[in-house]
């Protein structure tokens, strides 16, 4: 078995020998590449599904069946249904031994008799589904060559020179911080910006050195040895002191109590963003804004008139309800979905919050309705379980009631473009908006996954923090100082109070010119002026030489 | 006529089945099903119970083992509020197709 893990190739045998012939290289990624094609076109997310486009489902070759889920023999393009068992007995009698199931990519080897891993198979795959999803996403115009489509990085000359140099240090990244004296609010919160892949990547390629920094109490530059010390390999937890120090100097939390872990997440990010050189107020792109910017859209419908006035706020997270006015229903249970659905209802505004501008009089029907208008890279959650009664601390009280919240999920329903158009389309509007929105793009671009849980146990200040966050599929729990394996199931039937997801695919922003386009387009320009100036120069020298 | 009538049955299936996947329905009551699976828990909860039967063994478990062990209790554990409403957006289509 191939297992060489620095050669970043490892898995079934039967797999990496496809890989290693370069005709059957060739025709395996055509294959990826065409059935990716096919999957992103029959996974559009449609809100009226009767304007899907439509598409063609492929017979089994042995038994004409129309096939929900299709297998292709990656032998001979052969495509079999796997409910009867076709697509086996297809390679039972050519020879053939793997075959891909359509609907994920998979591989099943007939000689290992199971659905096998393959680390460059895994790696093709999501490029040719990346690729698909590119053409045929709702945003990008990749199809008119607006931008480049996106080419995954390979180290190529004096990169793989150095890279050939280094020793690979195996680090498994996960270290326990000390408690300080009640700090945990903060070692949660910590971990989770260690567990998040956008921070994790913009520190580890070095974007804040704090070697380099000037700025005075920099929280990115904390951040930065903090990131610098868990990918130390240093085993045993970390105390970070001088983190906390620096927050005690720039902010009001100051002292040994216990904080809401809450407010200390988004006091932190306003620090790093404040902190960083560069940042605006407007579109900043700061790593904070960059991965948990999103923007929110608040509608207000005047009931009489049918006016909409519309605005948009920047969020860098949700805070959730988990109690109605008179108190949630009860028997209903209480699920992150269900809070989403609560969030992007439409809400009676009192009579006198709303006065509407088209038809000038301070309407008592008047409703608000809030959804995403643009999702942030990285999705993170509060569930309110703190009450606070008019300011006073120590009236408040907590809610125990667990919430549900899914490891994966979909986030298109609560779009403000999807949600718009469902709404026209319920209104019967077949004018050319509704027509030239087909489809919104494809699914996996809605899509997120759970990477950190945020516990409380106990009272409002008497308690104790912890947390959960993934590596790779792996769950574990991180009590301070202490960090052991745990498992999904133990994650999800904790009680919540904050969850962050991250999106499954990052995108560009729309309609900008992409900055390499800038470049050399300016590039030309100063191209253009240097020959006009080599030409200047040889008019006058032919000039001088006539004197 | 037992064979007859089984025949005649099985190409309606058929040509049913290709309406329904061709027109994207099938593909819309499956995602409606995934999500209702999804807020339910189920869905976690059978990657959980397949990642812990996963630990438990020494060796490795098959794709299809797997499948025979747990589908089962997963088909068991569906709600019987989600199977009655998706067998209602089933017969729905069912009934808007075929001409009484």
């Amino acid at each position: 078995m191939a297992t060489d893990f620095t050669k970043g190739s490892f898995g079934c045998p039967h797999v990496a020998s496809t890989f290693e012939d370069e005709t059957n290289k060739t025709s395996t990624m055509e294959t990826y590449r065409k059935i990716a094609l096919w999957r992103v076109q029959r996974s559009q997310v449609v809100p009226n599904p009767a304007k899907r486009r439509k598409v063609s489902f492929p017979t089994c070759e042995t038994c004409s069946s129309t096939m929900l889920r299709p297998f292709v023999c990656l032998g001979c393009q052969f495509t079999a249904c796997w409910k009867n068992e076709h697509i086996k007995d297809h390679l039972g009698e050519t020879g053939h031994i793997l075959c891909i199931d359509v609907n994920s990519g998979s591989i099943y080897c007939r000689i290992c008799c199971d659905f096998v891993y393959h680390s460059k198979a895994h790696r093709v795959n999501i490029a040719a589904s990346v690729a698909a999803e590119e053409r045929s996403t709702f945003f990008q115009e990749v199809r008119t060559g607006s931008r480049e489509p996106f080419k995954p990085w390979t180290a190529t000359g004096k990169e793989a020179a150095v890279l050939d140099t280094h020793l690979y240090v195996p680090c498994q990244a996960r270290r326990g911080l000390l408690n300080l004296g009640q700090t945990c609010f903060m070692n949660v919160i910590l971990q989770s910006f260690v567990a998040n892949p956008l921070f994790r990547n913009y520190f580890l390629s070095d974007k804040h050195n704090h070697k380099l920094c000037k700025t005075d109490d920099c929280t990115c530059c904390e951040l930065d040895i903090v990131f610098s010390e868990v990918y130390s390999g240093t085993p045993g937890p970390y105390g970070p002191a001088s983190f906390l120090a620096t927050t005690w100097r720039s902010t009001e939390l100051v002292g040994y109590s216990q904080q809401d872990a809450h407010e200390f997440f988004i006091s932190t990010l306003n620090q790093i963003h404040s902190k960083t050189r560069g940042s605006t107020i407007f579109q900043c792109i700061c790593v904070v804004h960059s991965t948990f910017s999103g923007l929110l859209q608040s509608d207000v419908k005047c009931e009489r008139c049918g006016n909409v006035t519309t605005a948009t706020d920047p969020m860098l997270d949700i805070s959730l309800e988990l109690k109605d006015k008179g108190g949630s229903a009860v028997g209903t249970e209480l699920t992150l979905f269900s809070c989403l659905r609560k969030y992007t209802q439409p809400e009676k505004l009192g009579s006198n919050q709303y006065s509407c501008d088209k038809c000038g009089k301070a309407s008592h029907e008047a409703s608000k309705r809030l959804s995403i208008r643009k999702l942030p890279p990285v999705l993170s959650f509060q569930f309110k379980r703190f009450e606070h009664k008019s300011g006073d601390k120590s009236a408040a009280h907590k809610i125990e009631a667990p919430v549900r919240f899914p490891a994966t999920i979909n986030m298109a329903p609560f779009t403000t473009l999807f949600m718009e158009a469902k709404e026209r389309d319920s209104q019967g509007n077949g004018n050319a908006d509704a027509a030239s929105f087909p489809h919104l793009g494809p699914e996996a671009i809605y899509e997120y996954d759970l990477f950190c849980v945020v516990c409380h146990e106990g009272q409002i200040d008497n308690g104790h923090y912890t947390c959960f966050a993934r590596s790779h599929d792996e769950w574990y729990r991180y009590d301070d100082d202490k960090v052991s394996h745990s498992s999904l199931g133990a994650c999800l039937g904790s009680q919540a109070y904050m969850c962050f997801y991250v999106k499954r695919r990052l995108e560009y922003e729309p309609y900008a010119t992409p900055s390499y386009k800038k470049a050399r387009e300016a590039e030309a320009i100063k191209e253009k002026e240097r020959e006009r100036a080599a030409r200047m120069r040889e008019v006058e020298d032919d000039l001088l030489a006539t004197v | 006529m037992p064979a007859r009538n089984e025949g005649r049955y099985d190409h309606l299936f058929a040509q049913l089945r290709r309406r329904m996947a061709e027109s994207g329905e099938w593909d819309r009551i499956c995602a409606q099903l995934r999500q209702q699976l999804n807020e339910s828990g189920w869905r976690d909860d059978f990657k959980n119970r397949c990642k812990e039967e996963l630990a438990r063994t020494n060796e490795g478990v098959s794709f299809e083992s797997l499948m025979d062990e747990f589908r089962p209790q997963a088909e068991a554990a569906v709600s019987p509020a989600v199977k009655e409403h998706i067998k209602s957006m089933i017969r729905r289509y069912v009934e808007s197709q075929v001409e009484s």
